[in-house]
């Protein structure tokens, strides 16, 4: 920048580099009237065939092809599995950091990483788990309190990035025709945004009607977080006579490299190392005698430096530093180890500690401030991201992607993570295993009719007899657990309509909660037939205001007769004592 | 239908025409282009076949006007740009901070917090925009209403607050359902988003009430957005939420009492320079006028570099910041007392830019060469020779700025002392009723003034104290060894501006091998100062990581300085223009276009430039531009604003010649102290980025910019639509260019209130209601 004579000799197009890898998709029919949808695509270096099973989707349709009587249920992240026993036992051990990959049976039935069909449950076993820590384990003294904190952490930790993996997956999947094909806009909306609330504590509990709001809401997070980041990175890349490098899927920029001219390295440049978090490359000894990668551009020797994850909150977030390998783990570890040593060691707790509260969140305010990585759900979520980047995307040059696959898998800090060299691998023995499950008739056919039963019994009962249902199925080990009477085709009759009204209703509360006149907003033969179609299910009386409200508004006067029918309907059903509540 | 007999119908129709209330939606940053765009976007799924913004088609597109082409004049910035919308005059606030060079007072117009803050306390009654404009006795579009009968939301050119409001608004974030409550903090609060939801509210039970006849609503969540993030659904999302707004207040409209005479208009501000594929890119002009190469300047900006990683960033009062320059040649560790450099980066595509005077700079250097170095012989003689014959030459000039300011100020005594006597004589109470007429905000606004005087008369009275010591100062019994620079040199002030010729030779501090002797025993000027000139090191400066196609390595596109007569456009050595103007009988203004290379002021202040041949590549493009709509030839000659807007309107800098003189330009007003306040705020250039560049240092705004005339960041929206009495066309699409002055007599003459002083012509195919 401050030599200006020789700017134009040094300047370096580096355009940053877009790819679109290839997906397929699969559709296998699972018996009972359902259908997995598989996403495959190339994952970079793999062994054998070019297309990996990457991520599967469960769809519920009750064997029709009907959005409106369908449901999206499990999701499995094919490229990872959950910990095996000795993992687990690992995750356990207070201060381990290190990955241990044994264990595992790829060949085990993979376990989805979330039911869309009952996206609360994992927060309120997340919330049980905490008070059972809170209030039993926690005052039974360090030796019981680190283990199992260190437990609790670990699992957590995993749980989110297998869904934080099936995340970056799906990204990459939104503008691909084919996927586009079979699983709707709205679908692909739906399962990315349960996926990051998942991550999230009490995420599960977001109602239905706020996803559209809450994927803009996220997504427009992610690019400002993008852009924010890449523009500090290139301007810091550009003030320190560094190169910097832009990569991405579907052309947006979700990692960076920085480079440095091996001739700039031994020039006595200024060196500003704020929002880098790298050491002074000039003059340094080990770049002076570099053995490592190297790429020749333009006649220039170049030196990779460091790789960033540009989606993270305020500030790129350091993911690799190819001259301090063990850097980047070093302050990961250090992180674990203040956690484990405070709430697990020492036992102290925000929630019970003002002071502590006050000092830690002052000086992490005071942190963050300055820049520094402290959320660590956002590293989480870069580390996910980064690992499926480097799996999908084949057009790094094979040794420089082997050379990041490698030192983000020295980052692993969780003994119950799988190494990311095995993907190829693990993904294809655990579609094979989920296929053997979904066509074994006590397999996935079985899960999918008790989880019909229960949607059942959701429709018809309220949160309190629900909860009672729970209740008494929990303390009665299961023998009285709830069911609905109806089965096969009888519960799928009756699980349709259910489904079609709250599906028509949602659709017209919409269409209410839009505004006025909705014929300008709406295409109006779509309302028409919504409340036609719940009229002719036998109109809800919950449904019933929402009638009278468009028909009010409306001035399109066929739909304000088809709204008064269906009132009519109410109040003739209501008559004879006939309409459904 | 024959023309006569539309003439007849059109001349009756208008004449039975009425617009009783006007509601306006103001947007900020909204580009044309970006409506258009999602208006053409057909919505899938349940929407089949309806537009994205399907409010905004049926109210306006269908049964409205659309103004095709409607641009901002001046500078694509707020403050600016809102102010011509919203007076209907000539700019009088040209950027969105403004610095006095002679006192460094900053007029930060887009700081709210300090207006608040004196509300609160009964010291302020209105925005620093509004109290501006209120001393230039220049009256805003809700000056032509009641107090009883204007609803105003919260916006840039704000007079008074409700705090109602914004109690109001904390209650509607916060008074949900405990499921919406969780839903919204699962997925983050938008804070704004409450104050928005409060004033629709209030404006739709405000549209009940057929006394009130002036109403607005403005939104920044487009341009906050915009800047941040460039992703069309992002921005689509911004856009859909402002079209079931007026899809609401429309509904609301059609309900109330005056339904058939009000008239509902949208206009933003300016457009937004953003691209789905193309992040923009910042340079840092504050890291450049720190280092050597930008002269070790000390700068003063109005909020801090990188805010949000800065402690100090979280000050809500701010306004002044000073980055010192570790490179400084001759004003290390005096940072405070001597900034020489002041930005107003706003906007972002262009940065107004200000310096310390030249020949300031070198007497600071000999004096403090006299003074501290203490040199003997002959070139102690050369030094005070040098400094002497530098003053004698600025003198004159300055004297008589000095003097003229001094008999200025001493009527700002006489006009202190009448305002000291009316603000005592306010009561310290006041009931209900005097509230409700206005008087108690009189009382506020009277001691705002009273405030904003005094402090002018303290920073006024400084510099022409420090100024008499330095125009006193005599080589027949100058010691050097009786002063110290800072006591003769007036600190935190610029001097007077520079001229193009001082900012072709400006010292930044003495030359490496220090003061040099000439042959003939005097200061060699030339060797003794390290000079730069700006329009080259800045046309110079590039990047080395430049990682975006179609997007040039060189951050600055040209740089624009007033003369005296003209605008010159720098962007090379061989490739500039002088944009001239003249002032016709009619009292009408002329501009022409006028091709030159190597201009150049010697010390006298003559210009000389070459006249050259227009090609490609000269300022502004026009020559190359395949929308001008004109020949290369017509442009070198003179013609009106008119005729000039309707020639380059639709070229890659839409209407920038008009622009450029609107913001350089001075005219003569009749209050000499207000003339002269209003050239100490005129910066000494203005650097203009090139396409997907931005100079924004506060933080980063990769999404998108404004500020330059780019006609993606110039050409605005402006929309009407009127009730069935309003007279206003329905389904008409206007491509008739118009610029921000026409707006506010457009709005006046429908309403009956027009205001023939008016500079700017109102939109001919909406004329009725009267007025003019």
């Amino acid at each position: 920048m401050r030599k200006m004579g020789s700017v134009l000799v040094l300047f370096l197009p580096m355009i940053a580099l877009a790819v679109t890898p290839d997906f397929h998709v699969e559709r296998l029919a699972v018996p009972g009237g359902s259908e997995l949808i598989t996403v495959f695509g190339p994952i970079a270096g793999a062994q054998g065939p070019a297309d990996v099973p990457l991520l599967s989707v469960l769809r519920d349709d009750l064997g029709q092809a009907d959005p409106e009587s369908s449901r999206l249920r499990y999701v499995w992240v094919l490229t990872s599995m959950p910990p095996g026993l000795l993992q687990r036992a690992a995750g356990s051990l207070p201060f381990f950091y290190w990955r241990a990959d044994v264990g595992r049976d790829p060949d085990k039935r993979p376990a989805p990483v979330i039911d869309l069909g009952s996206p609360a449950r994992p927060v309120w076993h997340s919330i049980a788990g905490a008070l059972t820590q809170v209030l039993a384990l926690d005052p039974s003294g360090a030796l019981i309190r680190t283990p199992t904190r260190s437990y609790r952490n670990n699992l957590e930790d995993q749980r989110r990035v297998r869904l934080l993996e099936g995340l970056a997956i799906l990204s990459e999947l939104e503008d691909d025709p084919e996927v586009n094909a079979l699983l709707s806009d709205p679908e692909l909306t739906e399962i990315e945004t349960r996926l990051d609330l998942g991550a999230q504590m009490l995420g599960g509990l977001l109602t239905t009607e706020k996803i559209p709001s809450a994927y803009l809401k996220e997504r427009t997070r992610a690019e400002e977080m993008r852009g924010h980041n890449w523009e500090l990175l290139r301007q810091r890349a550009e003030a320190n006579g560094l190169y910097f490098e832009p990569f991405g899927v579907n052309g947006s920029a979700t990692h960076a490299l920085l480079w440095i001219a091996a001739g700039d390295v031994d020039s006595p440049h200024k060196f500003d190392g704020q929002f880098l978090a790298i050491s002074n490359p000039y003059q340094d000894p080990r770049l002076m005698n570099w053995k490592g990668y190297r790429e020749e551009r333009q006649g220039r020797e170049m030196i990779p430096l460091a790789l960033y994850a540009l989606e993270y909150p305020k500030v790129p977030l350091l993911l690799v530093d190819f001259r301090d390998t063990h850097s980047p783990k070093r302050r990961e570890m250090i992180r674990h180890a203040v956690t484990d040593t405070v709430s697990g060691v020492l036992g102290i707790s925000k929630f019970g500690n003002w002071p502590y509260l006050f000092g830690s969140t002052a000086f992490n305010f005071v942190r963050v401030r300055h820049g520094a990585a402290n959320n660590r759900n956002a590293r989480l979520k870069a580390y996910a991201e980064v690992r499926q980047w480097l799996a999908l995307d084949d057009s790094l040059p094979p040794e420089l992607s082997r050379l990041l696959q490698q030192r983000l898998d020295m980052m692993g800090v969780n003994p119950m993570e799988q190494s990311v060299r095995r993907q190829a691998e693990v993904a294809r023995r655990q579609y094979a295993a989920l296929v053997r499950y979904a066509t074994d008739p006590y397999g996935l056919p079985a899960r999918i009719e008790h989880d019909r039963n229960r949607e059942l019994t959701a429709y018809r009962h309220g949160a309190a007899a629900r909860f009672g249902f729970r209740m008494a199925s929990i303390a009665t080990l299961g023998l009285a657990d709830h069911r609905e009477k109806e089965s096969g085709a009888e519960l799928e009759a009756r699980l349709d309509r259910e489904r079609r009204v709250a599906s028509q209703t949602r659709f017209l509360e919409m269409v209410a909660r839009s505004g006025p006149q909705a014929e300008i907003v709406w295409n109006m033969e779509e309302v028409r037939r919504a409340v036609d179609e719940i009229a002719a299910l036998g109109i809800p009386r919950r449904s019933a205001g929402l009638v009278a409200r468009i028909m009010r508004e409306t001035q399109d006067e066929e739909t304000r007769a088809i709204c008064a029918r269906a009132l009519e309907s109410l109040d003739a059903g209501a008559a004879g004592g006939g309409f459904e509540e | 239908m024959r023309p006569a007999l539309v003439l007849v119908l059109a001349c009756g129709a208008a004449a039975q025409a009425k617009v009783d209330r006007v509601v306006i939606l103001k947007v900020d940053g909204l580009p044309d282009s970006v409506l258009e765009r999602y208006l053409d976007e057909r919505a899938g799924g349940a929407r089949q076949g309806h537009s994205r913004l399907p409010w905004i088609e049926h109210v306006f597109h269908d049964n409205g006007v659309w103004m095709a082409n409607f641009y901002v004049r001046g500078l694509s910035l707020s403050s600016p740009s809102w102010s011509l919308l919203d007076t209907g005059r000539h700019l009088e606030i040209r950027g969105n901070a403004e610095y006095d060079r002679y006192t460094l007072r900053v007029y930060d117009y887009m700081n709210f917090f300090p207006f608040y803050w004196g509300y609160a306390r009964d010291r302020r009654a209105d925005m620093p925009g509004v109290a501006l404009l209120d001393e230039n006795h220049i009256p805003l579009l809700i000056d032509h209403f009641g107090r009883g009968e204007r609803y105003q939301s919260f916006q840039l050119y704000q007079r008074g607050v409700r705090w109602k409001t914004l109690e109001d608004s904390a209650e509607t974030a916060f008074k949900k359902n405990p499921r919406d409550l969780l839903d919204e903090w699962l997925t983050g609060f938008e804070i704004g988003g409450a104050l928005g939801q409060q004033t629709e509210q209030e404006l739709i039970r405000k549209l009940a009430d057929p006394k009130v006849r002036y109403l607005d609503y403005f939104t920044g969540d487009y341009d906050h957005l915009a800047h941040l993030a460039k992703d069309r659904l992002a921005q689509r999302g911004v856009v859909e939420r402002l079209d079931g707004l007026v899809g609401r207040i429309w509904a609301a409209i059609e309900t109330s009492p005056l339904a058939s005479t009000t008239l509902l208009v949208m206009v933003s501000d300016h457009g937004m320079n953003t691209s789905e594929d193309t992040y923009s890119q910042g340079y840092n002009l504050i890291d450049w006028f720190n280092s050597a190469e930008g002269g070790g300047h000390h700068v003063l900006t109005n909020r801090h570099p990188l805010t949000e990683f800065k402690i100090r960033g979280l000050d809500p009062f701010v306004s002044e910041v000073i980055s010192p320059s570790p490179q400084s040649f001759y004003l290390a560790g005096q940072a405070r007392e001597y900034p020489t450099a002041v930005m107003d980066l706003d906007g972002n595509e262009r940065a107004s830019i200000s310096l310390r005077n030249n020949s300031l700079n070198i007497i600071h250097i000999l004096l403090d060469q006299l003074t501290r170095k203490k040199p003997a012989g002959r070139l102690r003689a050369a030094e005070i020779g040098a400094l002497f014959s530098t003053l004698d030459r600025v003198r004159p000039q300055w004297r008589r700025n000095v003097e003229e300011l001094s008999r200025e100020i001493a009527q700002l005594r006489t006009q202190i002392e009448r305002q000291e006597a009316l603000v005592a004589s306010q009561p310290k109470k006041f009931s209900a009723a005097q509230v409700e007429a206005g008087l108690a905000e009189q009382a506020r606004r009277d001691a705002q003034r009273l405030d904003q005087m005094r402090l002018e008369e303290r920073g006024y009275a400084d510099y022409i104290a420090a100024m008499r010591r330095l125009l006193s100062l005599d080589p027949a019994d100058f010691d050097p060894g009786k002063f110290n620079a800072q006591q003769l040199i007036p600190q935190r002030s610029l001097g007077e501006a520079n001229s193009p010729g001082d900012l072709q030779r400006y010292v930044v501090g003495p030359s490496e091998e220090g003061m040099v002797l000439a042959a003939d025993g005097s200061l060699d000027m030339e060797r003794s100062f390290r000079r730069i000139d700006y329009f080259a090191a800045l046309g110079a400066l590039a990047v080395r990581n430049n990682v975006q196609r179609g997007v040039s390595p060189r951050p600055v596109d040209f740089i624009a300085t007033p003369l005296e007569d003209a605008v010159w456009l720098w962007r090379s050595p061989e490739r500039q223009a002088r944009i001239e103007w003249r002032t016709t009988a009619a009292g009408g203004t002329e501009l022409r276009y006028v091709p030159v290379a190597h201009l150049s002021q010697d010390d006298s202040g003559r210009l000389r430039y070459d006249r050259v041949r227009l090609g490609p590549g000269f300022p502004l493009e026009y020559f190359e531009d395949t929308q001008l709509d004109a020949a290369p030839q017509w442009l070198e000659d003179w013609h009106t604003e008119r005729e000039w807007l309707k020639a380059v309107h639709r070229t890659k800098y839409s209407n920038g010649i008009i622009g450029i003189v609107e913001e350089l330009r001075i005219p003569p007003v009749s209050d000499a102290y207000l003339e002269r306040k209003r050239e100490l705020r005129r910066p000494d250039f203005i650097v203009f980025a090139n396409n997907h560049w931005n100079f924004n240092v506060r933080g980063f705004n990769p999404g998108g910019n404004h500020g330059s005339f780019f006609r993606v960041s110039t050409h605005s929206v402006l929309l009407f639509a009127g009730g069935a009495d309003t007279g206003i066309p329905r389904g008409l699409r206007v491509e008739t260019p118009y610029d921000s002055l026409s707006f506010m007599p457009t709005i006046l003459d429908l309403m009956g209130k027009g205001d023939a002083s008016l500079p700017g012509e109102p939109i001919g195919e909406l004329a009725g209601g009267g007025g003019r």
